[in-house]
């Protein structure tokens, strides 16, 4: 709406001449300035200038509702996972509308979940889904339509047992590999045709990270700078589809390590807890301002080679909660889950939120971002296999 | 010998006609329709000579002869006021109209209110329109016939004969006013109700009439005129105009009546007791408070607790207002302000004690909360920018509602600005506008910023983001932070409180004390939702291990 032209909001079109000579023409150039500097630009009295304001204002705001109509409509207010224990907790999924991000250390099923959610997305209604398609922006060429008919099959094996059904699943979720930072932003500025076009009920970009920690180098001055400027952009954009279309938006990213200042931060009691060694310990990628803004965010970490943990980190309707899973031929599977037992409300800030890694693998901090591509590059070749085999063949 | 006039008009305005038409100070003027100038211009110059049936208007003031018509144009060098006949006729409240809205000056002369004399009806003030000398501003190359220009037998006229014309008929209200002012300013001092002594002192020191004493301030007149501040002061508000007093009045407040007005307006409860006894009671209205903090660690939660808390009825200690709810990053779910809505209606029906409250209950209801929880989801800084232009309206609108929430502020100003410097001017903007609103609509205004990581010397710590002078926007701001799991809220930056750090914690109801175990006794001045919320926690617990 902010590129609205001055000429559609009511605006006489001697103002409007007179706004263009200025290079004002749209909703945005005209609110980015100042009463008076309305005022001098077209030529009128303050109270003139208030009421020019008010009139274009009128022509770029968005619709007010309230609260009771949205809740009215509460059927659609989320999208199952499929898993009881997650879903009780989100209060029925993940939320549409907004962004959900899956971090976690490689290999610990965060594109797993992602093929999981697409599977489920363009399942009928009647089972859950949404019956709809789905927009996979895939940057580290992590996806595999082998393990996604895979998932489809043995999860869902009475209904997938017809050939064609399976055939129409896997035609309904649409790929795009992006693998720059321009090409993302690209992609993501015109999804809207996409989504559209292809009936989409979901958006998964997996992952988030990789790009930008490709090619960001973060010691460079200036490139912070610049990375949270495309991570703000990438975001406001998702957040705008996800809230124009009423879709939920997955997002993947990485864990990065911390080395050192937890001492000032006073959270030093953490690291005695989760006993991540002396190096520092793992926590999600991207920085602060990242952790903004994302609405919700879930952790996936490692207890031992087999069971792993989904931590809701951050969210606007669940406790801080713990949930065990193991990745099993139909995707994710919640086991030795206790009821009371998986929360743990003993959370702290998800930006800082330890995570946990594969313990007895010997790792550091350079070697993990390295070795994560390489298994990315791996895994695609042979991702029937779970990953941890994978990652112990590597 | 044919002779042609100039002629003024009571307006100021000029024409030239032949000298027959002219008796005295009173013209007469062919009976043609005043729209259809060609015919009279024709009949002035062919000389025509008046008959009966011809107008009569007067008073007029002859001000010139010329031998030739086009002679007496030149000394006329036209055209300033319109001529008043042409606004006599039916059609005329079109003509008045259109012409009203002189182009407006380029710059606002602050002149016409310290010209103006106390007249005897307020409403005459009002009227006055355009002063002489804001028209005087005006853009040349307007058409010469809808304004005024700068007519050199205006002034002359009004200053050397100033009772010349009693206003019988007013023709023009804006001419009227005009005309008024113009007297007041030389109404002679002796008629201002003012003491004899002072008189005889102003008059001795040469001053004669109210424009004698325009420009002066009070102590350069107390010098002048050897009278005491104290009496400088009464008469320049004498001789100033009453709506200047007035406004003069209503901007000035003393510290008293602000605090009465404070006590009226009250808080909104944070159902955390240890917070709102570090804010002197909750979170004030006619005040904006900014909620810093880490992600995650609760500033949604806040503000959707704040938006129920504000519709607590009346009877319960609450404000029974109504909440617009700005959602800019897209984390309002109104899930959660379902949950938070039922605990509240849930406490509420724990301390309803007497019919009244019983009765207020059955009205509020989870969905009456929700049907009174305003809801805009703004995708970008424009359509911030552009839904705060129009705020003002929809509190004016809407004086149910107590309290404005804009999650976040932040996010939408975080990216796409190059231009820092253009960032910042817009958010003082943006702040200055709230802070007008929560004045003057008695809101309370709640902005979320999120934070930023900012290495210092070496070390990196986080500070809210929008950078150092936002600090200044909010009158209060409320830093929220983990501390290992436990979460705190610390207020950074209050003009009445004192600094303090409290924790909280996020439950299954939303935003509450920590348990009561580890808590130190809260202090007991805001009794009931304090007690209430005492009496509240054990029950939290419960519910939320059931829940879980």
């Amino acid at each position: 709406m902010a590129s609205k032209k001055l000429r559609r909001t009511g605006v006489s079109l001697e103002l409007c001449d007179r706004l263009k000579r200025h290079q004002i023409e749209t909703c945005q150039d005209l609110l980015s300035l100042t009463p008076l500097e309305v005022m001098r630009f077209s030529g009128q009295s303050y109270q003139q200038a208030l009421l020019l304001l008010q009139t274009v204002s009128h022509g770029c705001v968005p619709s007010m509702t309230t609260a009771c109509e949205v809740w009215k409509q509460r059927a659609d207010l989320c999208f199952s996972t499929s898993l009881p224990a997650l879903d009780r907790l989100l209060q029925g999924g993940l939320p549409r509308g907004t962004l959900t991000e899956v971090t976690g250390p490689s290999g610990c099923g965060k594109s797993q979940i992602c093929m999981m959610l697409s599977v489920l997305a363009t399942l009928p209604k009647d089972m859950g889904g949404l019956d709809c398609g789905v927009i996979y922006i895939d940057t580290e060429s992590a996806f595999s339509a082998e393990r996604l008919v895979e998932i489809a099959q043995s999860r869902f094996s009475e209904y997938f047992c017809i050939k064609e059904r399976l055939l129409e699943m896997a035609g309904r979720v649409h790929l795009f590999r992006e693998l720059t930072c321009q090409d993302v932003l690209d992609r993501l500025k015109r999804l809207d045709e996409d989504i559209i076009s292809s009936k989409a009920g979901l958006v998964v970009l997996d992952s988030i990270a990789s790009v930008v920690r490709k090619e960001y180098d973060t010691t460079l001055p200036g490139n912070l700078t610049h990375r949270s400027n495309l991570l703000g952009q990438e975001a406001s954009t998702l957040k705008y589809l996800a809230q124009a279309f009423n879709i939920p938006v997955v997002l993947t990213n990485q864990v990065t390590t911390r080395v050192g200042d937890r001492g000032e931060r006073g959270t030093s009691s953490l690291m005695g807890a989760h006993g991540q060694g002396d190096s520092g310990y793992v926590m999600a990628a991207l920085g602060n301002t990242w952790s903004h803004s994302v609405n919700t965010r879930l952790i996936v970490q490692y207890v031992d080679a087999h069971q792993r943990q989904i931590v809701i980190a951050k969210s606007p309707v669940a406790p801080f909660a713990v949930l065990n899973y193991t990745i099993q031929k139909e995707g994710i599977r919640l086991e030795g889950n206790h009821d009371n037992q998986e929360v743990v409300s003993q959370g702290t800030d998800p930006g800082l939120q330890p995570i946990r890694v594969r313990t007895g693998f010997n790792y550091n901090l350079t070697l993990v971002e390295d070795r994560q591509l390489d298994f990315r590059q791996r895994k695609t070749k042979s991702t029937v296999l779970p990953p941890e085999e994978v990652l112990l063949q590597a | 010998m044919k002779q042609w006039c100039i002629v003024q008009f009571q307006n100021g305005g000029t024409e030239i006609v032949p000298q027959s038409w002219l008796i005295e100070n009173k013209l007469l003027w062919p009976p043609y329709p005043p729209k259809d100038t060609a015919k009279i211009q024709a009949a002035v110059k062919k000389y025509e000579l008046p008959s009966e049936e011809w107008l009569s208007y007067e008073p007029v003031r002859h001000l010139a002869n010329r031998a030739t018509y086009e002679e007496a144009e030149k000394f006329e060098k036209r055209k300033s006021r319109p001529n008043p006949i042409y606004n006599t006729t039916s059609d005329t409240e079109e003509e008045v109209k259109k012409r009203k809205p002189c182009p407006a000056p380029r710059i606002q002369y602050p002149v016409s209110n310290k010209m103006q004399a106390p007249v005897q009806s307020a409403s005459r003030v009002q009227t006055f329109v355009q002063p002489s000398i804001q028209i005087l501003h005006n853009h040349p190359s307007e058409s010469s016939h809808q304004m005024c220009s700068s007519s050199p037998y205006l002034t002359e006229y009004s200053s050397a004969q100033p009772a010349m014309y009693p206003c019988q008929e007013p023709s023009s209200k804006d001419h009227e006013g005009h005309r008024n002012d113009k007297k007041k300013m030389q109404r002679a001092l002796s008629s201002y109700p003012l003491a004899q002594s002072v008189k005889v002192k102003l008059l001795n020191a040469g001053f004669h009439s109210a424009a004698d004493l325009s420009d002066l301030r009070p102590l350069q007149l107390s010098k002048e005129a050897g009278i005491s501040q104290q009496e400088a002061v009464e008469v320049l508000q004498a001789v100033r105009c009453e709506p200047g007093q007035e406004r003069a009045a209503a901007g000035r407040l003393t510290a008293l009546e602000l605090l009465e007005r404070e006590h009226e307006l009250g808080c909104i409860v944070t159902f955390c007791s240890e917070l709102d006894t570090a804010l002197g009671g909750g979170l004030p209205v006619g005040k904006t408070t900014e909620v810093c903090g880490a992600p995650g660690v609760g500033k949604t939660q806040l503000c959707i607790q704040l938006a129920v808390d504000v519709q607590i009825p009346v009877c319960f200690g609450g404000l029974g207002g109504q909440c617009l709810y700005i959602d800019t990053e897209g984390s309002f779910l109104v899930q959660r302000a379902v949950d938070l809505a039922q605990a509240a209606v849930e406490h509420c029906a724990l301390l309803a004690e007497d019919a009244e409250q019983r009765e207020v209950l059955k009205e509020f209801t989870v969905e009456t909360i929700l049907s009174n929880l305003f809801l805009v989801r703004c995708h970008d800084y424009v359509e911030l920018l552009a839904e705060t232009y129009l705020l003002a309206d929809f509190l004016a609108h809407h004086p149910e509602v107590k309290l404005v929430v804009i999650d976040s502020i932040a996010f939408p100003f975080r990216h796409d600005f190059d231009d820092l410097s253009q960032r910042t001017r817009l958010l003082n903007g943006l702040a200055q506008q709230l802070i007008q609103m929560a004045t003057n609509h008695n809101v309370a205004v709640i902005l979320t910023n999120q934070m930023t990581t900012k290495i210092w010397k070496g070390q990196s710590k986080l500070v809210p983001a929008l950078g150092e002078s936002w600090g200044h926007a909010a009158t209060q701001r409320i830093i929220l932070h983990w501390e290992g799991t436990q979460r705190l809220a610390s207020l950074y930056k209050s003009p009445s409180q004192m600094e303090a750090t409290v924790r909280y914690q996020i439950t299954g109801h939303g935003f509450r004390d920590t348990p009561p175990s580890d808590q130190p006794k809260a202090s007991a001045d805001s009794s009931m939702i304090q007690s209430g919320s005492l009496k509240k926690r054990p029950r939290m617990e419960d519910d939320r291990s059931r829940r879980m």
